[in-house]
């Protein structure tokens, strides 16, 4: 089992997925034009050297004084929250396109060349959903030194990228990619599920939660024809169990945890209870190593 | 899994599949809307391949 407690180390991946305006995820598709069922996509996964610095609440206060003496003060909730900064040593066209919803343009110029913007002109970046995971090594009794993966997840972020400065400079990374997460409040889980009074969250919502597990996580988005039942993950799940659409894995039809028949680790494929609506997505939220088939 | 996407470019796995029939898929970039595209290779996929013509034997047949 995970570790409640413990060191943290090693920022081993970073995921972004598209959404909804329902809080369903899409993928690398985009939610208003996904195109024709059925299609499979996956979120968008960074990996290599990588910094994070999270985005900050900061809190107001009440003060309460009088005749030049301090009487008291009390917490005055959310008052701001700012920017993060994602910094990569890798240029990348496609994380460029998917956060801006724009295309990368093959046809202008045929034969190889792509051409793309970080598209500054745009005055709203798409939504989406942003996973961190890093590394936590127990701090607890009976499963001391154990490492575990810990995995924060803000449910809506937009992003935007700056490219790395030109240079000269021989230095460690010279020219690194910058990309600001403006994070939003959201309320439902990657998968599509709301929060509740089972997480017990203010209001049933939240900027950012953490899942303590022993393997990374990867999300998968099946776009639904009413006819496909089989959905290949991206990479081997870990768990087979189905019991609930919840165990150690997290199986959504249109928002709703719905137990598959299946979950085959040598062929990647999750095997739905049935075929589903057309042109409903599908979530599939599971355990890997990043084993690819 | 193909080595190219349907632009002919190289992508970063897994990418986005896009599901031609129960058996065949091809790899599109992120937020890909050119439908126009893959509806045409869905049209040609099972369709039978067209036979070799025939080469005339000596005799003329």
């Amino acid at each position: 089992m995970p570790t409640t407690r413990g060191n943290l180390l090693a920022f081993d991946y970073a995921q972004f997925w598209r959404v909804t305006s329902a809080g369903i995820a899409t993928g690398q598709l985009d939610p208003d034009s996904p195109g024709t069922a059925p299609q499979t996509s996956h979120s968008f996964l960074l990996e290599g050297p990588m910094t994070c610095e999270l985005p900050g609440a900061t809190f107001g206060q009440f003060k309460f004084r009088g005749g030049g003496s301090y009487e008291g003060s009390v917490d005055g909730g959310l008052e701001d929250l700012t920017n993060g900064t994602l910094t990569l040593s890798q240029c990348d066209a496609s994380l460029a396109a998917l956060i801006m919803g724009t295309s990368l343009d093959t046809t202008t110029i045929t034969g190889g060349p792509t051409i793309w913007s970080v598209d500054n002109m745009r005055p709203s970046p798409v939504q989406g959903g942003l996973m961190l995971t890093r590394r936590i090594q127990s701090q607890v009794t009976a499963s001391q030194g154990i490492v575990s993966y810990i995995t924060t997840i803000f449910p809506l972020v937009q992003m935007r990228m700056t490219q790395g400065n030109f240079s000269q400079d021989t230095s460690l990374n010279t020219s690194p990619v910058t990309v600001s997460i403006t994070p939003q409040i959201g309320s439902k889980f990657p998968w599509g599920e709301a929060f509740s009074s089972t997480q017990g969250w203010y209001s049933n919502q939240g900027i950012e939660f953490n899942i303590q597990s022993d393997y990374p996580w990867a999300l998968t988005a099946f776009l639904q024809d009413g006819t496909e039942t089989d959905v290949v993950t991206a990479y081997k799940p870990i768990y087979t169990t189905v019991t609930d659409g919840r165990a150690n894995s997290v199986h959504t039809v249109n928002g709703v945890v719905t137990a598959p028949t299946s979950i085959t680790i040598a062929t990647a494929t999750i095997v739905k209870a049935a075929v589903g609506t057309a042109d409903q997505w599908s979530n599939h939220f599971y355990q890997t190593a990043f084993d690819v088939v | 899994m193909p080595s190219v996407d349907i632009n002919g470019q190289p992508y970063q796995y897994p990418g986005n599949w896009v599901h031609l029939d129960a058996n065949t898929f091809v790899v599109v970039p992120v937020n890909f809307r050119n439908w126009a595209l893959i509806e045409g290779l869905k049209a040609q996929v099972g369709k039978p391949k067209a036979k070799p013509a025939k080469e005339k034997s000596d005799d003329g047949e």
